[in-house]
């Protein structure tokens, strides 16, 4: 029986998985329920894989997977995801930069009743320009945008409760949102304030050219978090502005311009620019319809936008 | 039926094929030699009636084949796909419907799915056919090679053998031809290449027209799509659409600018056409952007059923839970291959 997994996705760490896994094994001997530790490894080309193995073959509770190429950290956070089997879930990178002694106050807030409780790297040891600056702006947008207050999204150490994450589906970059989607899906998130170690060895595998996928990826996430299962709803608004931009165009076309020198572009800028509008509105509208069609047709098996509930049972 | 044979030759009929028989026999001989157990499918894409019967009549004796009819015409892509699906075999190769190639050479793919690789592609050389169509298809699969990262030098090539798993995890609709080999190197399956004799080649010299390389063209706009954005498509329609804004907002910014200060003679705003282009390529980039919106709606809501990694062995803890019995997946040492998608059989049986 076990009723907690921690989750580690790894690529490439030959030189510092070994040493947190030992950390880890210390750290978990401590929390008095049964554990296991899952660790993905996603690809790895390097001594990663006899490291794994060197430490499974001594432990009784680490299992390894092994993807078959490198699918990237929401792959690997899938996969563990669907292949452990505790109660409560904690993710942990695979680098040593999260300390295993955290896990113990993630759970505390879960036992306190949260769903999804987020690690926060409050003091950082990563350099200022590269990591630290991007970082917080994305995270700034991300509250913004997803309307959680969390300091810290890109933090791996987290904890979840596993009868909520198995409803969220995991695909592209998507892990760096799911405290987003959790929220909409009107999960409980917390946040706790979190360790932050040096790197020991192996190199960062980010950068900096992640903005414009990182961008894109936010549009995406405002738009599923308020309006993936009413799409008409946001095509709706859209074409609805578009079509008050039409009609403003339409009367500035056809008013009499003598009085209004200033926009006397009347016969061709005005009458042009309105129905190019009135075109957009329209397609709105279809794309709105469209989006409906495609959703109402798919039958999302308990799909990651229908609300939480809990249960509460009161006994006669 | 269905006992497992070791080896499943595909041929996907378009036509009269006059040299079935022989390409069947020779083959035959080759695969007898090897001394596994073999059989031939042959998808028939839709040849009708009296067609049928006098392939039928031409089936040489003493060879394991089953034919499979389509009927209507649906294309060679289509019918290998049919053909990969209803394969029995552990490992499947397709086979070219005429004498392309030297049927000795299937030991070397056969050889090379034994060893080291999951997919193996056929690569001509020397090709026999005029300078002018070994220079187009160089071009293409150069373009292709940069496109997709896959190290092939000849995607068209005939002659293909794959492991079972690769059907099962890869093929979808209409994809078992040129793709199939890009599409398995990104789910992370080995794949390789061997040298096949090439004997001669059909289909006429010189240009091979337009239809063909407006197809080629769309093949590779595809495999761009597929392999780059299909999980993200926002990615995609947004850098599309965003371009066309970005040139829109500096068309029009420019026009109003030389309207107010009269830089260039014909500044009056009214009388430039170039502002109708410039709204309508903002118009036109917000539309594509929209559509990746959608494409994002329908990807996030069908994101349960498709699952874009594999996993390639999972292992249990090396020492049993204390207290407890040893853990449910021992023998420990042992990989245990991963199944994929529980709910639908690798394995149909019709019984």
């Amino acid at each position: 029986m076990v009723t907690l997994s921690v989750i580690i996705p790894v690529y490439n760490e030959q030189g510092s998985i070994g040493p947190l896994l030992a950390e880890l094994e210390s750290a978990l001997d401590r929390i008095p329920r049964p554990s296991e530790i899952v660790v993905v490894d996603d690809g790895s080309g390097d001594g990663t894989p006899a490291v794994l193995e060197t430490h499974r073959l001594n432990s009784r509770r680490l299992r390894v997977l092994r993807l078959r190429r490198n699918f990237g950290q929401t792959a690997a956070l899938a996969a563990g995801f669907q292949a452990a089997r505790g109660d409560v879930f904690v993710t942990m990178d695979g680098d040593g930069q999260n300390d295993p002694r955290d896990i113990e106050g993630l759970l505390a807030d879960l036992e306190a009743g949260y769903d999804v409780v987020s690690g926060w790297r409050r003091h950082r040891a990563d350099s200022w320009v590269y990591r630290r600056l991007p970082s917080q702006t994305a995270n700034r947008l991300l509250a913004e945008i997803t309307g959680v207050r969390l300091h810290d999204f890109g933090c791996t150490l987290k904890a979840y409760r596993a009868s909520f994450i198995r409803r969220v589906t995991l695909y592209a970059d998507m892990h760096r949102f799911i405290p987003g989607l959790a929220a909409a899906v009107g999960a409980r998130v917390g946040e706790r304030v979190v360790a932050h170690h040096p790197r020991r060895t192996g190199h960062s595998k980010y950068g900096l050219g992640r903005t414009y996928k990182l961008l894109t990826d936010m549009v995406v996430l405002r738009l599923l978090v308020r309006f993936a299962s009413q799409p008409l709803h946001y095509f709706g608004l859209l074409s609805i502005g578009t079509s008050a931009l039409a009609v403003a165009t339409t009367f500035l076309a056809f008013v009499d311009t003598t009085t209004v020198r200033l926009v006397n572009y009347s016969t061709v800028v005005m009458p042009s620019v309105a129905v190019l509008a009135f075109c957009l509105a329209f397609y709105f509208l279809m794309m709105g319809l469209m989006c409906e069609l495609a959703l109402r047709t798919t039958r999302p098996r308990g799909g990651a936008y229908a609300p939480m509930l809990r249960h509460e049972d009161i006994p006669a | 039926m269905s006992e497992p044979v070791d080896i499943t030759c595909v041929l996907a009929l378009t036509d009269d094929s006059p040299e079935i028989e022989e390409i069947l026999r020779q083959y035959a001989a080759e695969l007898r030699d090897r001394g596994q157990s073999f059989e031939f499918v042959l998808v028939l894409d839709g040849l009708g009636e009296s067609r049928t019967a006098r392939l039928r009549a031409r089936m040489p004796a003493g060879v394991p084949v089953r034919l499979l009819h389509f009927n209507q015409s649906f294309g060679e892509e289509r019918a290998l796909t049919a053909g990969y699906r209803e394969a029995r075999g552990r490992l499947v190769v397709s086979l070219p419907s005429y004498m392309q190639l030297d049927p000795g050479d299937i030991h070397q793919v056969l050889d090379a799915l034994e060893r080291d690789f999951d997919l193996v592609a056929g690569w001509r050389v020397p090709r026999v056919d005029p300078w002018i169509n070994r220079l187009q298809s160089w071009a293409y699969n150069r373009v292709m090679s940069a496109l997709t990262g896959v190290q092939l030098h000849d995607l068209n090539c005939g002659l293909t053998g794959l492991r079972r798993t690769v059907i099962d995890e890869v093929l979808v609709e209409g994809n078992a031809g040129r793709f199939l080999p890009v599409l398995a190197h990104r789910r992370g399956f080995r794949v390789g290449e061997v040298r096949v004799r090439h004997l001669r080649e059909r289909g006429r010299a010189g240009f091979f027209g337009v239809g063909v390389y407006v197809r080629r063209l769309l093949d590779v706009v595809a495999l761009m799509f597929l392999t780059r954005f299909i999980t993200k498509p926002l990615r995609f329609f947004g850098m599309a659409g965003g371009l066309s804004v970005l040139g829109g907002l500096l068309l029009c910014g420019w026009l109003v600018l030389d309207h107010v200060y009269g830089w260039s003679l014909q500044g009056d705003l009214r009388n430039r056409s170039a502002l109708l282009v410039g709204v309508a390529l903002i118009v036109m980039g917000v539309m594509v952007f929209s559509l990746g919106l959608v494409a994002e709606i329908i990807i996030f809501t069908n994101a349960r059923n498709m699952r874009d990694y594999t996993v390639e062995r999972e292992l249990p803890p090396g020492r049993p839970a204390e207290g407890g019995p040893p853990a449910q997946d021992a023998p420990a040492a042992t990989a245990r291959p991963r199944q994929e998608a529980p709910e639908e059989p690798a394995h149909r049986d019709p019984s």
